[in-house]
């Protein structure tokens, strides 16, 4: 595994990370501050700047250490949780995510200063009496913001902390001894036990660009003292192979050091020899000579800088009278962090991976279709082997299926976010309500829904919800609500966004319908299809331009970006009460239950998710507008009969009394898909076309057959769209 | 009278060969070297094994090799990981 894939990995699990803090701040707002919570909340960070270190995330790394020391006061009952410091540590919450995706590149470094600064007060809030003067902004205490790129050593003295900036330190010319008084960042206790650090890198150590030095200097960070390099395994000058690490380092590290803490930051490494044992720290500094003598021997194999305390260190003492970490830790290859035991259930597998085992898993499904058909052919159709066999081809589907399923929660983790920003850009105050988060979908609908459902959020809180004054004077509470839910219904899942705000004011939506020429003046509307307008195109009743849904070109984008995951989007509003959302999606888009419909000699599919009924057409419920255009009356509503066949250019059927009509409904309404024939109901594996060959309008896909034929698969709604360009074959 | 060879400003892995070969060069010509760090902002371990292995090759040759004016990044690094002595004042 390369760096990058190793980096990659780290940002994944930043990510969970992040999604769990989210959860335990809610917690923590609900009450619900226990120890584990903090616990919890401490750990996560501690991954997040454990990981930037390791990878050379400067600014992330420097955030998450300022932040964590406020969560282990907090964690060790230096402080308590009061409101106050709920919302220090949330907003430092936000500032940690947007560092996070600073470091993965998908945004600017952020101004995190005043959370510095509330976090470095808020970390005095206990501990100092009022009397004493106010808490120094972060940014002048420790660990100024570097400017440089991540990985510019220059940063490294910023990192240091203040005496690294000290005067002497700027000396700069020849005076190395005023430099090395740098070494003593911190007076190391006298007498105190620590821990003993033994780490020599693998000998391909800087394969893919890793850096030794950087994990080495994160330890000192971490309190690391005597520092002695072991450079015995130096071979002579003209035996170097550059490429190849031969030294290895000795340090001392304070037991206020976690072990799990110190192993963390090995986390990514491979094959490194890392040994951390106990013990009795000698009563007086063991080295570091102010200016160590170099031995300089003749003998090439022997150690170039040897400090005592690397050769000759006593063994280590394993008598520390900490009962938690007593057991003996042999030097070990790769660490295996001993806070792994959860990990122990679940296993990081490649998206590719899983994707192709989809598409195997798909295969098998159409070539059990194909064995079904021609053993069928020969009469033996129903045998208990084909069945069972069909059986377990379902299952393994399902089973398949299910492992690309996610939570919905890790969209809906995002939202309390959206809604604090939300909150502090209109003044409004907004209460969440979250249901169904543990509702799962295929994660390709996961990775797509966030961007409709984010805009709906920002959508019913900048239009929907109104201000405190004007809620006050409607008579609600303060407080809008707004609620988020998930759930599946019927093989779909249903998203509801749903706000009790001012509601659709239908007779202003119509107005700015008839102004932008959407609708006619004279048009009859039901309050439905007024409701519905707000997804034309260029549609917006923004009265003002705000930034925060945007230009009002917003929820026709919604509508396209869920139609194209396969679902539908619907709203259904009471003026004065509250305007509520629902989206409908399918659960996979791998696989989707159709109706196979014969046109002339082509086979279809139609996604059962549109179809309303089948029926046969009697004469008299059939009404011409001419000779092409047909309306079916179906039980007193009328609908427009598009032609399948004519839209598709496929020869068909043209005498209505010998077809199926399929009543079908999207988004724009209902409609009647006029084919030659039902064939069969069934799951089908959805093919690509766009990946296979290209779009085509009308066409969401395809599939094959049992007998292995090609059968296209109906985009009701792109047909219904094409029937609207050739409105002489439909109604 | 030394001869001074400018440090590159990044000494990271890759600039391990580079180093070492110039390094093998001098080394050969049996005069006093001195490295100029004045312009280094960052340094590996790589270059960081390459330096202290010349050094040894050069003690063993008799012939003087020191690094004289190691920036601050430089002598922050070199110090942490344990090689103080290497960026020690240089010999004239």
């Amino acid at each position: 595994m390369d760096l990058d894939a190793i980096q990659q990995m780290f940002f994944q699990e930043s990510e969970e990370g992040l999604q769990a803090l989210e959860s335990c701040f809610a917690t923590c707002r609900e009450g619900g501050d226990d120890a584990e919570t903090i616990n919890t909340i401490f750990r996560a960070v501690h991954s997040i700047k454990g990981g930037a270190g390791a990878f050379g995330h400067e600014h992330l790394q420097t955030f998450a250490h300022h932040y964590e020391s406020v969560l282990d006061q907090l964690r060790s009952g230096g402080l308590t949780m009061t409101p106050a410091l709920l919302d220090v540590l949330v907003a430092a919450f936000d500032t940690l995510t947007d560092h996070v995706a600073a470091a993965q590149g998908e945004r600017s470094t952020p101004d995190d200063s005043a959370v510095l600064a509330a976090l470095e007060a808020a970390s005095h809030a206990d501990a100092a009496p009022p009397a004493e003067p106010p808490a120094a902004p972060a940014a002048a205490v420790e660990a100024p913001a570097p400017t440089a790129g991540s990985d510019d050593f220059d940063a490294l003295l910023g990192l240091l902390g203040p005496e690294a900036s000290a005067p002497e330190a700027a000396s700069g010319g020849d005076d190395f001894d005023a430099l090395l008084g740098l070494l003593d960042l911190e007076p190391a206790p006298a007498a105190t036990p620590s821990w003993r650090v033994r780490v020599r890198p693998s000998g391909n150590g800087f394969a893919n660009g890793s850096e030794p030095l950087l994990l080495i200097r994160e330890l000192s960070r971490m309190g690391a003292t005597d520092i002695a390099v072991d450079a015995s395994d130096l071979p002579p000058f003209d035996e170097l192979d550059v490429q190849r690490s031969y030294l290895g380092w000795t340090m001392d590290m304070p037991t206020e050091v976690a072990r799990e803490d110190i192993e963390a930051v090995f986390e990514f490494v491979d094959g490194w020899q890392i040994d951390i044992s106990q013990e009795e720290a000698p009563a007086a500094p063991v080295e570091q000579p102010e200016a160590p003598e170099v031995s300089v021997e003749p003998a090439p194999p022997a150690p170039v800088v040897t400090p005592p305390a690397a050769a000759a260190k006593p063994e280590p003492v394993e008598a520390k009278p900490n009962p938690v970490e007593t057991k003996p830790t042999p030097a070990v290859t790769k660490t295996a962090p001993p806070s792994a035991e959860a990990a122990a259930a679940t296993i990081r597998v490649e998206l590719d991976k899983l994707d192709r085992l989809v598409n195997l898993v798909g295969e098998l499904v159409i070539t059990q279709a194909m064995l079904a058909q021609r053993l069928s052919e020969h009469g033996l159709g129903g045998t208990s082997e084909l069945t069972s066999l069909e059986n377990l081809t379902r299952e393994l589907q399902d089973s398949a299926m299910s492992i690309r399923a996610q939570p919905m929660k890790t969209v809906f983790n995002r939202v309390p976010r959206i809604i604090r920003e939300l909150e502090a850009d209109t003044g409004k105050r907004v209460r969440l309500q979250v249901e169904g988060e543990m509702t799962e979908v295929d994660k390709t609908v996961v990775e797509r829904i966030g961007e409709p459902l984010t805009h709906l959020i920002r959508n019913a809180v900048d239009h929907g919800i109104e201000g405190p004054q004007d809620r006050i004077a409607a008579g609600k509470p303060e407080e809008g609500v707004l609620r988020v839910a998930a759930e599946q219904r019927s093989g779909r899942i249903v998203i509801t966004v749903a706000d009790d705000g001012r509601g659709i004011d239908r007779a202003r939506v119509r107005a700015k319908a008839v102004e932008r020429g959407i609708v006619a003046p004279d048009a009859n509307l039901s309050e439905e299809e007024i409701d519905n307008l707000i997804f034309a195109p260029g549609f917006s009743t923004a009265e003002k331009v705000s930034n925060i849904s945007g230009r009002g070109v917003g929820m026709d984008v919604v509508r396209r970006n869920v139609q194209a995951l396969g679902g539908r989007i619907g709203v259904s509003s009471r003026f004065g009460n509250g305007t509520s959302f629902t989206l409908s999606l399918p659960l996979t888009l791998a696989v989707l239950d159709g109706m196979i419909v014969k046109v002339g000699d082509q086979t279809f599919v139609i996604p059962l998710g549109n179809i309303v009924e089948s029926l046969r057409a009697q004469p008299e419920q059939l009404s011409y507008l001419s000779e092409q255009a047909a309306i079916l009356d179906v039980r007193g509503t009328q609908l427009p009969v598009l032609r399948v066949g004519p839209l598709l250019d496929v020869p068909a059927q043209t005498d209505p009394g010998e077809t199926v009509m399929i009543v079908v409904e999207s988004d724009v309404g209902q409609a009647v898909m006029m084919v030659d024939a039902i064939e069969d109901q069934r799951q089908v594996v959805v093919k690509s076309l766009e990946a296979n060959y290209r779009a085509i309008p009308g066409v969401s896909g395809a599939t094959i057959l049992g007998d292995g034929r090609v059968a296209l698969i109906l985009d009701v709604d792109g047909v219904m769209f094409q029937a609207r360009r050739k409105p002489a074959l439909a109604a | 009278m030394s001869r001074i060879e400018l440090l590159p400003a990044v000494l990271d892995t890759a600039a391990a060969k580079p180093l070492a070969d110039m390094l093998h060069e001098r080394l050969t010509e049996n005069e006093p070297l001195q490295l100029d760090g004045t312009a280094v902002t960052q340094i590996g371990q790589a270059c960081l094994q390459v330096l202290l292995s010349a050094r040894q090759a050069a003690a063993a040759r008799n012939v003087t090799l020191s690094i004289r004016e190691p920036s601050e990044a430089m002598t922050m690094m070199v110090t942490l990981a344990g090689c103080a002595d290497l960026v020690g004042k240089a010999e004239d």
